[in-house]
């Protein structure tokens, strides 16, 4: 299994952080306490998911406020209609792994 | 059967359909749209699909999505005359529907240069087609284009065109770029965008005349002098589709007019969308908003009406641009305002422009910081009088104080 390092777990609640893990553009979300990671490129033009708006469990895309559920990806208004992929994620000895190829949700 | 007939199968038109599906309306839904094409949306057309060619046509929905919902989408259809007394559209083949419900969701024209002399010359852009002919000139080696009108679409155009390196001027006759939209500082972040990467912006100039030349150019004739363009692009507004309410006789005003139900001046008739003349609750005056979540939005709550659950359309307006690496987002009507205050950084294209009219904020521009419009938009909604020490404190977050006004409203 190819848990990689992506960053420090120490992103507050409802706060998220763009990493990339691999050469991948991930997000990494503090939902409620939880972790969760989704693709941080918004299916509807290039744009930073990390760099939107955290609305509970959904991402809104910076650029055209597009809305995802970082739970799973799911697009969830308009303008964007394609999901996000996520990733497996774990937390252990105060760091957050993700599974670059593994699929989450 | 109930028929609820939809004129226009842009975003308005489609929005509307298919938001009386989703609210559980099971008559008939005829959606009839002039051009050949599936619905589509335009904002890709003047970025992407001007500067690369075989992208796919942005569609809105599928056509398998549309039949599924049975809408009855009819393209290549345009409807010629209105009867409101009988409750008809007729086409110009001399077929007809009735309706028992209409939306009028016509959308517009761009504006062209007639009656200046050689007009015809310049291209428009508003429809797909548009856009494969500008992108056909575009492919071409670059050379000299000339745009006419510093607003969202020719300023658009011209950073899409000086990303394929072709050397731009834009020629505006107000004295500010996107002076619509924006506050005269924030034209002027916009004009030195465009300065910076090496587009020249002209204002105040009163175009006479295009005039082909000798060589295959076009000579762009103004009181200030002439230019010698390869290419002429003209950005200067749409036109609203009102002659089918005009002729059927109900009121127009440049758009046509709607309640903010989106009732228009007959029984069972409504606008939304582009061609639309509201009455906004929000800022107590009739507008017309030309932005695709208006369009959808808008589009969506008229069909709520049209079902009988009407309720007042009072959105914060909101749309946005995309200009080489910029992104820009407007919410509300900054040219309401008294003030402007500033978070962030011009210097670093990041920061958040406020407007205020009597401490209310009214407005707000975003560039490159489109997370923070929610919680502009939640204060634009509270309508209350605001804290101006802490809106303008860098040190207070604007997601903590809009929930903290929220809270105590």
């Amino acid at each position: 299994m190819p848990w990689t390092k992506a960053c420090p777990a120490d992103i507050p609640p409802g706060e998220c952080k763009g990493v990339v893990v691999n050469g991948a553009n991930l997000a990494v979300f503090n939902v409620g306490g939880s972790f969760h990671a989704t693709s941080n490129i918004c299916t509807h033009q290039f744009a930073l998911l990390s760099e939107g708006y955290v609305d509970g469990d959904v991402i809104e895309c910076p650029l055209h406020q597009g809305r995802f559920s970082i739970l799973t990806g799911e697009a969830e208004g308009e303008p964007v209609s394609k999901p996000i992929r996520v990733f497996p994620i774990r937390v252990e000895g105060g760091d957050v792994f993700v599974d670059v190829e593994g699929q989450g949700g | 059967m109930s028929s609820f007939v939809i004129v226009g199968s842009g975003n308005a038109g489609l929005g509307a359909a298919l938001e009386l599906r989703r609210q559980g309306f099971s008559g008939r839904v005829l959606l009839l749209g002039a051009e050949p094409h599936l619905p589509y949306e335009r904002p890709p057309l003047s970025k992407a699909h001007l500067a690369a060619d075989g992208l796919p046509m942005p569609l809105l929905q599928s056509a398998d999505l549309l039949a599924a919902q049975r809408i009855e989408l009819r393209t290549g259809c345009r409807v010629e005359a209105l009867d409101t007394t009988a409750a008809r559209v007729h086409f110009a083949d001399g077929g007809s529907e009735p309706y028992d419900q209409l939306l009028l969701a016509t959308g517009g024209r761009a504006r062209t240069l007639d009656p200046l002399a050689g007009g015809q010359h310049a291209l428009t852009l508003r429809s797909y087609d548009d856009a494969l002919a500008l992108r056909a000139r575009l492919a071409a080696p670059p050379g000299h284009l000339v745009v006419v009108g510093a607003g969202v679409i020719g300023l658009e155009v011209a950073a899409t065109a000086r990303g394929l390196g072709w050397r731009v001027t834009v020629l505006e006759g107000a004295d500010r770029p996107m002076a619509r939209m924006l506050t005269p500082e924030l034209s002027g972040f916009m004009a030195s965008l465009h300065a910076a990467a090496g587009v020249e912006l002209r204002f105040g100039v009163a175009l006479q005349a295009l005039e082909p030349t000798a060589d295959g150019r076009l000579g762009v004739q103004s009181a200030g002098g002439a230019l010698d363009a390869d290419l002429v692009v003209a950005g200067i507004g749409m036109q609203p589709d009102t002659a089918l309410a005009a002729a059927a006789g109900l009121a127009t005003d440049g758009g046509i007019v709607v309640d903010e139900f989106g009732r228009a001046s007959a029984p069972a008739v409504h606008a939304a969308g582009d061609a639309a003349s509201l009455w906004h609750p929000r800022f107590n005056r009739r507008l017309r908003l030309e932005s695709w979540q208006h369009a959808a939005r808008h589009g969506a709550a008229t069909a709520r009406t049209m079902l009988g659950r009407s309720e007042a359309y009072d959105e914060v307006p909101w749309s946005w641009t995309d200009q080489y690496d910029l992104n820009l987002q407007v919410l509300g009507l900054p040219a309401e305002a008294d003030r402007s205050l500033l978070r962030g950084s011009p210097a670093d294209r990041k920061f958040v422009a406020l407007h205020l009219k009597k401490r209310r904020l009214v407005g707000a521009t975003l560039v490159n910081l489109g997370r923070e419009m929610r919680p502009c938009k939640a204060l634009i909604e509270c309508g209350v009088e605001l804290d101006l020490v802490r809106l303008a404190d860098p040190a207070v977050s604007l997601r903590e104080y809009a929930a903290h006004m929220a809270a105590t409203a």
